[in-house]
């Protein structure tokens, strides 16, 4: 038997990974390439699903809704990251193709994730993921903080992938496959292997709660975020995230979905202390980038959340679209707030700069300003920010769905401490100018990345219908 | 007991001790040797098992490679040869504690569901190289192309982590 290939759903990885190898070599290669990968997606959405590597009835590789939507947002996300990326490629004289290429290559790994269904591809893609980031973290060597940040994430990276490894390799050895669908018929069926199975569900979910940065696994975050560069900062703390959850979502939903009862309240307990600790410690931060990193964290504990409530019995696809539905639009509003501050973190030093340093921007860049405080208004879920309104409705829908109501109340006293750090944030924007301020000029590149995201959250403000309520298998 | 099952117990048996050396062992060069000593019995119990494609890749890659690597770090970082203190750092009880409590909930785990249980492994030839290489072709391409990406990124971050020209322009070079 020879496996046929599908040329045109896997295109979209095959094109970025290709134009990562030309943009080692020309300036604009990476551009080309992320615009022929988003033709391919375009493509692929006016078909129906498409199933590719497959032996016998289960396939490796699959393009639907699910699918579709992810690799959607992750490619604008990356084309926001890149152009961010120009100025202070040209500033620090970072080498331009090689960050071209280990951000798209990464970019390409994540997009086969959230189309890989067996756990080999989802490992291995995983890693691309992963791999071409501790270089880039760590590229910025004549700051000492840069190549510490590298190395934590480094150790913390692999140490994950050796606990979710050894979880794999116990569910295989119970279940005698790596294909998801066969590996979540296997466990429907009683066994006296049902132990060995459940410690290696366990392991999984701790290997990708590594990935996803949430509570426990969390502490290499907030340092890794402030020593890299700010366009690697947004990348991690988007697609990275993003092709986590892909990989999450697909495991507990498909493969371990007769284990919900295990893994669904020990995602609930995850999902409560990642949002809390994230929040409470945000509050404190006063720097942009660690502001960041800490809310990222507390919101992939209201990513997580709906998928905690699965122990409850309720229909498991509707969580998935309510995790999904979030993670998509956090996606766009996120990449955008770190689209703005790598113009205003750029006065005098490198890397977001004091929240302080954000007086009287709406006096000298209007339009910053208002983008900046519209992305931060989403985050905090509060009009005119609706796509975050939106996104937190779902989850919280989800949650109750499950009958998990003590965790939507956490959910609601965090949303309220959110909305503290965030408009506090945002209030600075509009304060008078101090005297001897001056903020520079918005590069072009930077000027459009931010456009690019302010529009992405505004259509999702408008249709969220778009993004919510896809599920896996659609 | 068959012929076969006492030599993987004993195989065990030294792999496990070897394991413990490394970590207890003061001194960084001779854990890097224990290691190899590890790792080596772990591919004899691969040979055992009758994985023999899997256990010369154990031999290669990990005696081979990595413990060079390592052995290449230690001399070429100037580590101290001889007996080191801080080789044991303070979390040692903390660690024993974690490494016990997991290898406990494992070993107690894997007892329980496996017991005494006999894997059939059909034709002998699953194993071997020409086995392992058609399943990975047939059915395994997918990972097996993605993993071209990854090596491809590992060898451009190495290289460029190790360039020196990076950084903001200081005062005098423009």
């Amino acid at each position: 038997m020879v496996q046929t290939v599908d040329y045109l759903a896997i295109g979209p990885p095959l094109i970025l990974a290709l134009s990562a190898l030309a943009a080692l070599f020309l300036r604009h290669a990476a551009f080309v390439g992320l615009v022929l990968a988003g033709a391919g997606e375009v493509v692929l959405l006016t078909g129906g699903p498409r199933r590719t590597f497959c032996v016998d009835t289960s396939c490796s590789f699959v393009v639907d809704d699910f699918t579709l939507l992810l690799q959607t947002v992750m490619l604008i996300a990356g084309l926001v990251v890149l152009l961010m990326a120009q100025g202070e490629i040209r500033d620090t004289r970072l080498p331009a193709g090689e960050f071209h290429f280990l951000i798209l290559a990464a970019l390409s790994g994540a997009m086969t994730l959230a189309a890989g269904r067996d756990l080999v591809t989802l490992v291995v893609s995983l890693e691309v993921v992963s791999l071409p980031v501790f270089a880039l973290v760590a590229l910025r060597r004549y700051d000492g903080r840069s190549s510490e940040a590298g190395v934590k994430m480094f150790l913390v990276s692999v140490v994950s992938t050796a606990v979710m490894l050894f979880g794999i390799s116990l569910v295989y050895g119970a279940t005698g496959s790596l294909f998801l669908d066969r590996i979540g018929a296997v466990l429907a069926t009683p066994s006296p292997l049902e132990s060995v199975a459940g410690v290696g569900v366990v392991l999984v979910l701790a290997g990708f709660g590594f990935k996803v940065s949430a509570v426990p696994f969390h502490f290499w975050a907030p340092d890794t975020y402030q020593g890299s560069p700010v366009a690697v900062a947004g990348f991690l703390s988007v697609i990275s995230k993003a092709a986590g959850f892909a990989g999450l979502v697909l495991v507990l939903v498909i493969a371990f979905e007769p284990f919900a009862r295990v893994w669904g309240p020990l995602v609930a307990v995850l999902a409560a202390v990642s949002m809390t600790a994230g929040n409470l410690v945000a509050l404190r931060q006063r720097t942009a980038i660690r502001l960041l990193a800490w809310s990222s964290i507390a919101q992939a504990g209201y990513m997580l959340a709906p998928l905690g409530a699965a122990g409850g019995g309720a229909p498991l696809d509707d969580l998935a679209a309510a995790t999904i539905g979030y993670v998509a639009i956090y996606a766009l509003m996120n990449i955008g707030v770190f689209a703005t501050i790598s113009v205003v973190g750029w006065i005098g030093r490198y890397g977001g700069g004091e929240l302080d340093d954000y007086r009287g921007l709406a006096r000298t860049h209007p339009l910053v300003a208002v983008a900046l405080a519209f992305f931060l208004a989403c985050l905090a879920g509060l009009p005119p920010g609706l796509a975050g309104l939106f996104a937190k409705i779902v989850v919280f829908q989800g949650t109750i769905l499950g009958g998990y109501g003590w965790l939507a109340v956490i959910m609601a006293g965090n949303t309220v401490i959110g909305l503290f750090y965030y408009l506090a944030w945002a209030t600075r924007l509009f304060a008078p100018l101090p005297d001897g301020v001056r903020f520079g000029r918005i590069a072009r590149p930077v000027g459009v990345a931010i456009g690019i995201a302010a529009v992405g959250t505004a259509v999702m403000s408008v249709v969220p219908q778009l993004v919510l309520g896809i599920s896996t298998g659609g | 007991m068959t012929a076969a099952e006492i030599v993987f117990v004993l195989l065990g048996v030294v792999a496990l001790a070897a394991a413990v050396l490394v970590v207890t062992t003061r001194q960084l060069v001779r854990a890097a040797l224990y290691l190899v000593l590890s790792f080596g019995a772990i591919a004899a119990c691969f040979l055992v098992l009758t994985a023999e494609l899997v256990a010369w890749v154990q031999v290669l890659i990990y005696v081979g490679a990595v413990v060079v690597l390592l052995l290449f770090g230690i001399m070429l970082t100037r580590a101290p040869i001889g007996p080191t203190s801080d080789l044991d750092s303070r979390n040692r009880p903390a660690a024993i504690v974690v490494a016990v409590a997991t290898a406990g909930v494992l070993v107690t785990v894997l007892v329980r569901g496996f017991g005494d249980a006999y894997v059939d492994l059909g034709e002998p030839s699953t194993g071997s190289a020409s086995g392992i290489g058609a399943n990975i072709f047939r059915y395994w391409v997918l990972p097996f192309e993605i993993l071209s990406v990854l090596l491809l990124a590992a060898l451009v971050g190495a290289i460029v982590l190790s360039r020196t020209d990076i950084g903001p322009p200081k005062d005098g070079d423009g």
